[in-house]
Order: structure tokens, then C-alpha cells, then sequence
């Protein structure tokens, strides 16, 4: 127990900023993001006995973030829906309330184009924005992301391919309301 | 042209971004959040426990409700027979 404990630490200390911040990235609000990073420790610490090094555990431990993420989305939308009875987006991803997120870690002069850029990420669909947020925001080459997706590399080219393409069509939407303000 | 340039910065305005340090006391809530969990179990376990033990008591007396009506109602029938059947009345 005591090793389980110490270990345990070990791991929270080297791996909670990256928890963090991919759900940040993914989530786009603070403690959202916390909480995800709180359950996500609590799935390791239950599953870290069982942990088989078939992948690495940078990469087993992003997964876990990254589907947290979309369980923690998915239940916040149908948490939404139940409540509201009103016209649900056909993005499960796209939440609310994070067209005006201030992400803490971007620079000052980058910090109005970027709550654009977080608004219009959010519209993407499911996998392009996880390929997008790990390349773009993680810095992770394709390899690195074919692992923890579990595709393969020319998948993820196409992927962030696809959600460039995509972010640069509702960017040039945005610039004509950005025009006439 | 203009618009071109707008896009650009915006997609590149997450340029040299920095990593965040998550709170100070997310460690003492997760593990919290561990300790609290067989807690849980156990009372989970407790209504599991009630709960059949509930549906078993139920169903015990439902079949001996049942069972004594059936009883009583062919006992019913056994002295309804009884009379009919007398050949010397």
C-alpha cells in the first residue's frame, strides 16, 4: 500500500500539468478541467496495478485523459438536453459557455485571436479535434499521436489536414463578423 | 489578402504557449476522493444486501399467500362436493 502510495505520488507529480493541460485544451474551462484531472488520478491509481507496459505510460495515461474528456462532454451536453427542452447542436463535442475562454498559459498579444481560435476548435468534429489540440497545442509529432489515437500516421495527417481546412472555413465566417465590428 | 492574414494569426496565436500547473490542492482532493471510495462500496454494498434480502421476504410471502388461498379454496370445493355427493339425503 505504502509503495502504491509513493508511487502514486511519483506519477502525480510528473504527469498531472500534462493531465491538466490536455483537458484544459480539451475542455477550455478551469475546473472542468480539474475535475477531469481528479478522475482521471482516480482511474490510475485503481487501474496502475493492472498496468501492462504494452503501450507506454505517457500514452496510456493520455488516453485516459482524452476519453475523460469526452465522457465528461458527453454527459455535460445530455445533462443539458435533459433539462432543456430545445434544439441540441449535431456536435456532441461543442459546449457551451467557451466562446470567451482566456486560456492562462497563452501569451498576452496572442490572447484575443485565441479565444476565436478555442471557439471555432470546438466546433470541429470529435477526432479532428483531438488530432488538432495534441499537434497544435501539445506539440506531439504524428506518431506520437497514431499512438494514442490508435491510427495510423497517414490517418492523422488527414485528420489535422482536415481540421485546418475546416478551422480556416468558420475562421473566414468569423472575419466577416469581425469585419463589421 | 486581408482575410488570409486574420486566419493566419488566429491559427497561429496558439504559438508558444505555456503549460499550466494545475491547483495546489487537486492532490489532497483526489486523494480524498480515494480514500472516500470503498466507503461508498460498502454502503452500496448494504443496499444490495437490503435490497434482496427485501425482494427474497416478498417473494417468500407472496408464494405462502398464494399457496394458502389455493388451500382454502379447494378445501371449499372439497365440502362443496362433499354435500352434492350425498346419495342418501
Amino acid at each position: 500500500m505504502h509503495k502504491i502510495n509513493t508511487d502514486f505520488t511519483s506519477l502525480y507529480n510528473q504527469y498531472s500539468r500534462l493531465v491538466y493541460n490536455v483537458a484544459l485544451n480539451y475542455l477550455q474551462n478551469t475546473e472542468d478541467a480539474e475535475e477531469v484531472t481528479q478522475d482521471v488520478f482516480v482511474k490510475l491509481y485503481k487501474a496502475l496495478p493492472q498496468f501492462k507496459a504494452e503501450s507506454s505510460l505517457k500514452t496510456w495515461i493520455y488516453r485516459i485523459t482524452i476519453n475523460s474528456c469526452h465522457d465528461f462532454i458527453k454527459q455535460k451536453n445530455s445533462k443539458k438536453y435533459f433539462f432543456v427542452f430545445g434544439t441540441k447542436s449535431n456536435n456532441t463535442v461543442e459546449i457551451e459557455n467557451s466562446t470567451n475562454f482566456e486560456h492562462p498559459g497563452i501569451l498576452l498579444e496572442n490572447k484575443e485571436h485565441s479565444e476565436i481560435l478555442f471557439s471555432v476548435i470546438n466546433q470541429l468534429a470529435e477526432n479532428q479535434k483531438t488530432a488538432f489540440i495534441l499537434s497544435k497545442l501539445d506539440g506531439l509529432s504524428n506518431p506520437e499521436i497514431s499512438e494514442i489515437m490508435q491510427v495510423s500516421i497517414s490517418s492523422v495527417e488527414s485528420l489535422i489536414f482536415r481540421a485546418k481546412s475546416n478551422l480556416k472555413e468558420k475562421l473566414a465566417l468569423k472575419f466577416k463578423e469581425y469585419r463589421k465590428n | 489578402m486581408e482575410q488570409d492574414q486574420w486566419i493566419e494569426m488566429v491559427l497561429n496565436s496558439s504559438n508558444g504557449i505555456q503549460k499550466v500547473t494545475p491547483d495546489e490542492q487537486l492532490f489532497s482532493k483526489i486523494m480524498n476522493t480515494i480514500n472516500e471510495k470503498p466507503e461508498v462500496r460498502i454502503r452500496t454494498m448494504w443496499f444490495a444486501a437490503a435490497s434482496i434480502l427485501l425482494f427474497f421476504t416478498l417473494n417468500i410471502l407472496l408464494i405462502n399467500y398464494s399457496t394458502s388461498k389455493q388451500e382454502r379454496q379447494f378445501s371449499a370445493l372439497t365440502q362443496e362436493l362433499d354435500k352434492d355427493n350425498q346419495l342418501y339425503q
